[in-house]
This record gives structure tokens, C-alpha cells and sequence, in this order.
């Protein structure tokens, strides 16, 4: 079986790019200093497909409706177009795929989450300035019991 | 003397005997040992030649009655590069063979989309994951049925909400691919069974490169890595990352 996935948001993509795994212990790529995605990495193209699917065959054909026009069987497929980076370093390169950071299909947060941050900070803002009787016990303690 | 031209005789008619005259052709399985240890090490360890259906590959494989040409010196991911497309052991169904295309190789980042889902990331496409609304479109063609039950008022409504939807969709989760580990997909994003759904697949569970297909007698089709990834050009570069130019005129 494959070991567990490691995911991770797209926002955290760029940060994530400097780290590795050996052995399974993350290292830095020692990547040169002020490395940019877009900037220092070739961009490729690769295109794939995506047709009819199972379930609006079955929706089609509880409705009555003819099949999709064109394409075998009812199937008519649309190309869907992927990014990648390749990102060349000494003797090595890795492979970032660009789809959802850059180009059509970029993921922006919505409106509705970015008012949720905007919401939560100023919350976490007082909560540090006013302080609290248990973290201030904890930060007591970690001076001697180090949090690792 | 006459004793010894009777064996000299006997001799000779042994000899000339069925039982010896096999005795010339003993090596005759051997031959065929040969020939058949031999084909099997080149279907085995050079080119794999067999029949593949499926709809995984759709688009780029034809679904049906086709032949496919595997190279099976890339075998355990050998040379093996981003885009290509490799024979797999299927990791779910014994003694299943599946063609998927290398998305990503060791440490490479891809993103993690859900099993079957029709379009990377989530994005709203246009056409593809649009078809609700097509259906809809066309039930209204068809028989005018939602039409004369909503009104036209409901509907104009209903038309202008879509409108002015706001384009949101989940923050898409990408995944590292661990060591000696491929991250594959099928062509056919909506009909493929694959890394979305089984996770990342060990290396060693690759057959080989399929380099050629055929889906006729003398129609062969090429592979070949350069077919998977194509490099953008600098020229380019405003075109493919641009804004969609139909969503723009609109």
C-alpha cells in the first residue's frame, strides 16, 4: 500500500516547494535565495480529456433527452488543459503542477472566506493583548519544559 | 573374416534403423526450448505486444479493439519522465493491467482532486462541468415543460441568478509524491480509476512505456515522451496564462 499523503493547501504551495523528503525525513532543497516559481521555472503544457460522465448518461436517459452530440457511445469530450513548472537546480528538477496557482483555472479565496479572516484576526489580536490567565501558566511552564 | 562382415552388417543395419536415425535429431526440442525461452524473454524484458480495451485512455487510446506496443526495458519506472504514458499492474484487481499517463514522479506536486472528478483542481470549466445547466437548456428545447410550469418571470429570475453567481469553488489540496512513488492518471479524467483514487503508485508496479498503439492493421500511432508535456515557449507565454478570451467578450 502507498504510504499516507501528504496534502497541503494551494496557498502553501510556494513555501512548500523548498522541502523534500529523504528517507522519509524532510530536507531543504537548498533552493538559491529569492527563488520564484514563475521566474526561474520553464513552464510545460499537457493536455487531457474529460467526457460524458456516468452519472449525466443516467440523467439523459431517465429524462428522455437525446445523447451528447458527437463522440462514441454519446460521449463527448472537452480538453482540459494542465501546467506544469519544471524547476532545474544543480543536478536535480522537480515538477510542480501549476493548474489551480496560475493561467485560466487559478483558485482565488472567496470573498466569503476572506471575510471570515478578516473577521477572526482582530479577535486574535485581543486575545493576546488582554492575555489569559492558562496561557500565561503554560508560557510559565514552558520556561522550563521546552514545548518540544 | 565371414564373422566379421555379419557384424559389420548387423552394424550397419542398426544404424540405418529408425531408433538410431532419431538419434541425429536429438536436439531438435532443444531448438524449440530455445525458441520459445528466447520469445519469452523478449516479451518479458524488450516489447510487449497485446490487445487493450478500456475507456481510461479515451481520446488519446482508442476504448476498443486496438493493440498496444509496450517497451518493457522502462520497466519498474526506468527513464521513465512526466507525461509519458506506462503499462501499470492495477493495485486493486490481480493480474490487471492498466495504461495511465505519469503525472508526477518523486517529490514531484500534483493536485489532489477527488476520484472521477471531471476537471483538476475543481475550476469551473465551461462544457465540462457546466452539463446541469445543459440538461436544463435542453429539457426547456425539448419540451418546454419547466417553462410553462415556472413561468416566464421564475425563469428570468432563475436565468439571472446564474448569472450573477460568483465563480467559488473549495481551496484545492495538493500532495508531495513520497519516494519511489508515481502519481498516474488517465487521460480520460471523468472515466479513469487511478492515482485519484488508489494514491500514489509504487514504481514497481510499472510494466513499461507504451511507445506505439494501433487500432487498425497498418495504423500505427506514435507515444512517444515528447507527445505527453509540450514546452511553452516565451511567445506564448500571454496566451495559455491570458485571461479566457470568451469569458473576456463576454
Amino acid at each position: 500500500m502507498a504510504p499516507p499523503e501528504k496534502t497541503f493547501p494551494i496557498s502553501e504551495l510556494e513555501n512548500r516547494v523548498h522541502l523534500y523528503d529523504v528517507d522519509y525525513k524532510e530536507k531543504s532543497r537548498k533552493l538559491p535565495k529569492g527563488f520564484d516559481l514563475k521566474r526561474d521555472c520553464e513552464l510545460y503544457e499537457l493536455v487531457q480529456y474529460s467526457c460524458t460522465t456516468q452519472e449525466e448518461i443516467e440523467q439523459r436517459s431517465l429524462l428522455g433527452l437525446k445523447p451528447a452530440r458527437g463522440g462514441k457511445g454519446g460521449w463527448e469530450c472537452y480538453s482540459f488543459v494542465r501546467l506544469f513548472r519544471r524547476c532545474k537546480y544543480g543536478n536535480q528538477e522537480f515538477n510542480v503542477e501549476t493548474t489551480a496557482w496560475e493561467g485560466r483555472h487559478t483558485w482565488k479565496p472567496s470573498s466569503r472566506l476572506l471575510e471570515e479572516q478578516a473577521l477572526a484576526q482582530p479577535a486574535q489580536s485581543e486575545f493576546a493583548a488582554n492575555g489569559n490567565s492558562e496561557r500565561a501558566f503554560a508560557k510559565y511552564g514552558s520556561y522550563f519544559w521546552s514545548g518540544k | 573374416m565371414s564373422i566379421g562382415f555379419a557384424i559389420l552388417g548387423a552394424l550397419r543395419r542398426t544404424i540405418d534403423s529408425g531408433l538410431l536415425r532419431l538419434y541425429r535429431y536429438r536436439r531438435v526440442p532443444l531448438y524449440f526450448f530455445a525458441v520459445g525461452a528466447s520469445g519469452s524473454l523478449f516479451r518479458e524484458y524488450l516489447f510487449t505486444i497485446d490487445g487493450a480495451t478500456g475507456p481510461s485512455m479515451y481520446a488519446t487510446i482508442p476504448d476498443a479493439a486496438n493493440f498496444l506496443c509496450v517497451n518493457r526495458m522502462y520497466g519498474k519506472g526506468h527513464g521513465i519522465k512526466v507525461g509519458d504514458v506506462v503499462q501499470i499492474a492495477s493495485p486493486i484487481f490481480p493480474k490487471q493491467y492498466n495504461g495511465k499517463r505519469v503525472i508526477a514522479l518523486p517529490g514531484d506536486y500534483v493536485l489532489r482532486s477527488k476520484s472521477y472528478s471531471v476537471a483538476p483542481g475543481g475550476a469551473p470549466v465551461p462544457g465540462i462541468t457546466d452539463w446541469k445547466q445543459r440538461i436544463e437548456e435542453e429539457k426547456v428545447a425539448a419540451g418546454q415543460a419547466v417553462a410553462s410550469s415556472a413561468g416566464p418571470v421564475e425563469l428570468m429570475k432563475s436565468l439571472a441568478e446564474d448569472s450573477h453567481e460568483e465563480e467559488e469553488w473549495d481551496e484545492p489540496e495538493m500532495i508531495q509524491i513520497p519516494e519511489g512513488h508515481v502519481w498516474v492518471e488517465g487521460d480520460n479524467l471523468a472515466w479513469s480509476r487511478d492515482s485519484r483514487f488508489f494514491g500514489p503508485l509504487p514504481m514497481a508496479l510499472i510494466k513499461g512505456r507504451s511507445s506505439w498503439f494501433a487500432d487498425g492493421l497498418f495504423s500505427f500511432s506514435s507515444l512517444k515522451p515528447g507527445r505527453g508535456l509540450r514546452k511553452i515557449e516565451k511567445e506564448e507565454l500571454d496566451a495559455v496564462l491570458g485571461v479566457d478570451i470568451v469569458s473576456e467578450a463576454e
